[in-house]
């Protein structure tokens, strides 16, 4: 099992899993896992000592040589189960995301399936990860490309997705053969404890998945030894900075996917009632926790107010709750500390100017006092210099800004340095079409508020909300995850 | 309850399902002439095929992708009022009453999902089914 019991506390601490085991850490230093709804220390995790992620590094090590010869459809086997025992148990891994990140069970239900959806495609990989080949380069000559894997990859995992996130690598790197450690958020470690629970009931070889519970540490460890091959990093941009510098420097492959600042423009033709409630799941959904929510809407003058008329009358309906309730339409922040965070943004904005329509810092949920909870809150006449403008609130805030014209929001856009993700709300095709071409965004919406690529499409990102050549997810995971051999042959 | 989600209204719709579904079993265990025991079998299969559906639904077709908040959809709206009296008079009643309101209910879940387009017409396929169901309700009844 992925935990023992503090005799002190009575608090699951959470174990690592190591060479198909489960070990407790040595480390003294146990952080709190807090369920944001209720207050509440759900478990304890340790932060691994250097010796514990080198044991896992050495196995992952030990565990490659074999694990690259077993034949591909043996391993996609694999995950053709770890499918079946997640839908078994999907309703409990749902709950388990609700209870230590607080969204609500519709988001989490949401989550495991894009997470199920990443394991199905990795079934794919004898074909995936077939290569290429050409006759006659040369009169009698041919020429042909393999896919390797290389050896032991490693994720540095976020908070806001804690049990999809991994997925996105995870089944790819492991089905092309390579074996792999997961380090999960120390803020929300229990969803991968319950996955490799999983991972352990279908018998993997040992080493060939790990968890390693840690923060910066055991990052480091992981970073700088010569036996990882490659790192997966999704976080915020100055972390994610450091890490690619980090991986860099010792010559790893790095995907690493940072912070967002999303921009939605609202074109005089769009449906306002349609965009509306697009607008209201892309600001407030997993409470603007998500690098894809939008933070800043371009509104035309013109429909400035009746636009606004929209928002805030939904914005004040949203049911914020513990994200266990069904029926509760906004959960809590992930921590104190995040909700000081967002305050300190809803603070900002009124220093710099800027209209607060709807005030979310005031709101208090029934039978839940303990919980982080920040309500809807909407800025109105934002301006580009201001604060909430530029940075990453990660917050359920929403920020409306005027603009004279499309070539006023599409500079506004890219001024910012972050490229994660940008939508139009327009009837018009000729508009649409101008704004996928020219946007600097790496998941552009076409009245789409939320743009989650599937798990066979990359999940994209450029300027400051990427760093690496080759994505998550797709195509781009299959190349990531392995080495291209090319082979030319002649016969005498 | 207030429903202000799509797994809030698949949820109702499921502990519906799981009370006609009980209510039918229990009339399946009374004494009833065969060609009556056949019709309320193939009510109560279509009733354990939608609950298998509904959890279905729930699992693959709500994405956190695009959930817009639902307003104005009640629970206190489709109660089921099930009578623990087993004569053949109120066994019809119940059963039309049961298959009624799960039909209203599907229809307008229906139309308050209408922003995930697959599972609204999950939903349709669904009403289509019980009403059905309550044409050979009605069919018995006339028997």
């Amino acid at each position: 099992m992925g935990c023992g019991t503090n005799i002190l506390t009575d608090v699951p601490v959470l174990k690592n899993y190591i060479d198909g085991d489960w070990c407790d850490s040595e480390s003294k230093e146990l952080r709190d896992v807090v369920n944001p709804a209720t207050g509440e220390i759900i478990a304890k995790v340790p932060m691994s000592t250097a010796d514990e992620t080198n044991s896992a590094i050495e196995s992952a090590n030990n565990a490659f040589e074999r694990w690259r010869v077993t034949i591909p459809v043996s391993r996609a086997r694999y995950f053709f189960d770890l499918k079946n025992l997640m839908e078994e148990n999907f309703e409990s891994l749902a709950q388990w995301i609700v209870k230590e990140n607080g969204k609500t069970i519709d988001e989490a239900r949401g989550e495991v399936r894009r997470g199920i959806e990443c394991v199905e495609v990795s079934t794919g990989i004898p074909s995936l990860m077939m290569g290429v080949n050409s006759e006659d380069i040369a009169i009698g000559i041919d020429e042909m490309l393999i896919r390797q894997p290389l050896g032991v990859f490693f994720a540095l995992a976020p908070f806001n997705f804690p049990n999809m996130v991994p997925l996105w690598f995870l089944p790819f790197a492991v089905a092309v053969g390579n074996t792999y450690i997961v380090k999960p958020s120390p803020q929300t470690p229990i969803s991968q404890v319950k996955l490799f629970e999983l991972f352990d009931e279908l018998d993997f070889p040992p080493g060939v998945v790990n968890l390693v519970h840690g923060d910066v540490e055991v990052a480091n460890v992981l970073l700088d030894s010569p036996d990882t091959k490659g790192v997966s990093f999704v976080g915020s941009t100055p972390v994610g900075k450091l890490v690619y510098e980090r991986a860099s420097k010792s010559g790893k492959r790095a995907q690493v996917q940072g912070g967002a600042k999303n921009f939605l423009l609202v074109m005089p033709d769009a449906d306002l009632e349609r965009t509306a409630s697009a607008l209201m799941t892309s600001c407030y959904g997993c409470a603007g926790e998500r690098c894809l929510a939008g933070s800043v809407i371009l509104v035309f003058e013109e429909i400035h107010e009746p636009l606004m008329k929209q928002l805030v009358e939904m914005a004040r309906m949203i049911k914020v709750g513990n994200g266990l309730d069904e029926g509760i339409q906004m959960g809590p922040v992930i921590s104190a500390k995040a909700k000081e965070r967002v305050e300190w943004y809803i603070d900002q904005g009124v220093k710099e100017g800027a209209t607060l329509v709807l005030d979310g810092r005031s709101i208090e949920v029934e039978r839940y006092p303990d919980g982080f909870f920040i309500g809807p809150t909407i800025f109105d006449n934002v301006t580009p210099e201001m604060t909430i403008a530029k940075e990453e609130i990660f917050g359920p805030v929403m920020s409306i800004m005027n603009v004279k014209g499309f070539d006023e929001a599409i500079d506004i856009i890219h001024a910012n340095p972050y490229g994660n993700a940008s939508s139009i709300f327009t009837s018009s095709g000729k508009w649409s079409r101008e704004f996928q071409y020219r946007v600097q965004a790496g998941n552009v919406g076409i009245n789409v508020g939320i743009v989650a690529p599937v798990a066979h499409f990359p999940f994209s990102g450029m300027k400051d909300s990427f760093f690496g050549t080759l994505h998550g997810q797709g195509e781009d995971a299959i190349r990531f995850f392995t080495e291209s051999k090319v082979v030319i042959t002649r016969w005498f | 309850m207030n429903l202000g989600t799509a797994g809030a209204i698949l949820s109702y719709a499921l502990e519906l399902e799981t009370k006609s579904n009980e209510f039918y079993e229990s009339v399946l265990n009374d004494n009833l002439d065969s060609n009556k025991k056949e019709a309320f079998l193939a009510i109560r299969r279509q009733h354990q095929k939608i609950i298998k559906t509904l959890n279905r639904m729930r699992k693959e077709n709500v994405t956190e992708m695009i959930l817009e908040p639902i307003h104005g959809f009640e629970s206190d709206d489709y109660i089921l009022e099930i009578s623990d009296s087993l004569n053949a008079a109120s066994v019809i009643a119940t059963s039309k009453q049961i298959e009624d309101t799960i039909s209203k209910f599907l229809s307008k879940s229906a139309m308050k999902v209408t922003f995930l387009p697959e599972l609204s017409q999950m939903l349709v396929d669904l009403v289509d089914r019980i009403n059905k169901n309550l044409e050979t309700i009605s069919l018995i009844d006339s028997s």
